[in-house]
């Protein structure tokens, strides 16, 4: 045990030496200073946070739950529950560096208010311009074990597949007066993370002439505009009497996540 | 105390002796100890615990949960309700699972053992990793019909897990990662390897087969290991072994988890280990005997949708050859797997 302390002692004084060595060699050069070629990048001086806001659309509408909208068939439709996951956000600064933030497995939840503001910690000071983010959880998140945090299932335990195993990226339920099913019901449980079938989308959204300004004491808030009927538009129109319900992976679960991918929209920058 | 001991003991042993001898020698040593053993001749397992590093407390917490009735809804079920030790951990005598309030399932609950080689769970592949497996059975409305934030709730007001929890991870937090890798230490180590078959196969102890067992064998290796290849007796493949489909469950199989017009009516391919012990048989625990499932293959194959081509004829075997096969079969119990007392109730040890 002593020994090993020795050696490791002696290996820390000869890299101490080695780097105070070099340090002292930089000083006493008298040849002038060339301009380096590449400009060094500058240095990361202070961390801020970063809001994202989402707000849930139907078309220009702000929407509710158990209020009746209409869906872009111009059927009537009254939800109960709008939840998707957020994932893998991505920050794109004005220099065009950008900014993998880790760890980022969020609920929105139409019912929680506090779910709908997601905040970025300890994001480099800076002006951003543009935000990609995906709706859904990627592939080696959904295979890579049990995990804490956002992909917890205490956290999720309402966003999760336990027969056939893999993470709901978006549900939408609700009533509407054509569904066919028991009580009018509607039910959209979109899910599957591999293969054809994949619902994972992915959004990149610039903020126009528009920055995120962060810096150590000021948080800007990034609006993001979401819009249900999106699921239902393009490119394939859905009526609820044909498709009043999807909750299992496949074939009808990649139309209505093909029909999502541009339903997250930006819509301003508050600094 | 004093076996938390001896186990530490055993393992410190074994951690010394696999350093100093032949590898070979070490992995057919018999596993008293919490390291994962990889039989000589087997492959490399799925899953190595590289994420969820072993310790004594969590393999003692997660056969604490294994055996908890909490983790269903009315409290009244656990895991081992249906993975019974003494069969291999398998249901005896239930064709299809039996939940909460009765409620009956659609498939028969299988063996766990060697679940570390295996590449998905459940008969029809619908889970892909160990860790997370026991979030299909717990969320079934139809087996424990629990959600993870009630089970993590119901542990954290027990001084039991509060415990157990601070041994394990050094605090008395309970969560769902918590409790999904501490079950998956113990059911990872889940490992048998220890049949007369494998004794004999290995040279060891002067363990020798019976003629009817070799003839068996040798019949097995002709006639069944295509699928059910060795040393697993898997092959893990989805296949359509002809049965009838039943009328009242119309199960898909593996079309059920994928959708794709080609996997219907597929069910992944058993293990044969400790098949003696794991009756009754067959995704919906329809036969009751290895009789029965031998005559299926020579009497009662269904020629539909997605037939396994190498079972479209049948397969071939006279009355004597299938008394020989199931000589064979029973070879391949693993009394010293089901005897473990690592994996034994801790409420009654």
């Amino acid at each position: 045990m002593r020994q090993v302390f020795l050696v490791k002692l002696s290996i820390s004084v000869l890299l101490a030496s080695l780097l105070f060595c070099s340090c002292k060699k930089d000083e006493t050069t008298d040849k002038p200073a060339t301009p380096a070629p590449t400009p060094a990048p500058t240095p990361i001086t202070s961390y801020g946070n970063l809001k994202i806001q989402f707000t849930n659309y139907v078309d220009d509408q702000t929407f509710v739950l158990g209020t009746s909208f209409q869906n872009p068939a111009g059927e009537a439709f009254t939800a109960t529950k709008f939840n998707y996951y957020i994932s893998n956000v991505v920050l794109t600064k004005s220099d065009n560096s950008t900014l993998v933030v880790k760890d980022v497995y969020r609920i929105v939840k139409q019912d929680d208010d506090t779910s709908r503001l997601i905040t970025l910690r300890n994001i480099p000071s800076g002006n951003y311009k543009s935000i990609k983010l995906m709706l859904g959880i990627d592939s080696a998140s959904n295979n890579s074990g049990a995990h804490s945090g956002g992909l917890d299932f205490d956290y999720a335990s309402d966003m999760f597949w336990g027969w056939n195993q893999g993470y709901i990226f978006l549900k939408l339920e609700g009533s509407a007066s054509s569904s066919t099913l028991t009580n009018n019901k509607i039910e959209y449980h979109i899910g599957g993370y591999g293969g054809v079938n994949k619902t994972q989308k992915n959004y990149e959204l610039s903020f126009g002439s528009s920055q995120a300004q962060v810096t150590s004491s000021t948080t800007p808030v990034v609006s993001l505009k979401v819009n249900v009927n999106e699921m239902f538009k393009t490119p394939v129109s859905l009526s609820f009497v044909t498709k009043p319900q999807q909750t299992s992976i496949g074939t009808g679960a990649k139309m209505i996540a093909d029909n999502y991918a541009d339903m997250i929209l930006f819509d301003k920058v508050v600094n | 105390m004093f076996y938390k001991a001896g186990i530490f003991f055993f393992a410190s042993v074994f951690i010394f002796v696999s350093c100093k001898v032949d590898p070979k020698i070490s992995e057919a040593l018999p596993s008293d100890n919490l390291t994962q053993t990889i039989p000589s001749g087997w492959p490399q397992p799925v899953y190595q615990f590289q994420d969820n590093p072993i310790s004594e407390d969590k393999f003692i917490l997660g056969r604490a949960i294994f055996y908890e009735t909490l983790l269903s809804k009315d409290n009244s079920l656990s895991c081992a309700s249906c993975h019974q030790n003494f069969t291999a951990f398998a249901n005896a005598d239930h064709a299809i699972s039996h939940g909460i309030l009765d409620r009956l399932g659609n498939r028969n609950s299988p063996g766990l053992f060697n679940l570390a080689w295996h590449p998905y769970f459940m008969h029809d592949g619908g889970s892909i990793n160990l860790e997370i497996q026991p979030m299909g059975p717990i969320m079934n409305p139809v087996e424990m019909d629990e959600s993870m934030t009630n089970i993590v709730k119901k542990l954290q007001e027990t001084q039991k897990y509060r415990s157990l929890f601070k041994s394990a991870f050094g605090d008395e937090q309970v969560s769902s990662e918590r409790i999904l890798k501490t079950l998956a230490q113990f059911m990872g180590l889940m490992e048998s390897y220890n049949s007369k078959f494998d004794y004999w196969k290995r040279g060891e102890k002067g363990v020798n087969l019976t003629d009817a067992e070799k003839r068996g064998y040798d019949l097995f290796i002709s006639k069944c290991s295509s699928c059910h290849s060795e040393p697993l007796f898997s092959d893990f493949k989805f296949r359509n072994n002809g049965l009838r489909v039943d009328a009242g469950y119309q199960d898909s199989g593996r079309a059920h988890i994928t959708g794709m017009p080609e996997d219907k009516y597929t069910f992944k391919t058993p293990s044969l280990r400790n098949i003696a012990l794991t009756k009754p048989y067959m995704h919906d625990g329809r036969y009751t005997s290895l009789e029965t499932c031998l005559n299926h293959y020579t009497d009662s194959i269904l020629n539909f949708e997605n037939i396994d081509p190498t079972l479209l004829k049948g397969i071939s075997m006279t009355a004597a050859e299938k008394k020989d096969i199931i000589s064979f079969l029973y070879t391949l119990t693993d009394y010293e797997f089901i005897k473990d007392k690592r994996f034994a109730d801790p409420n009654f040890n």
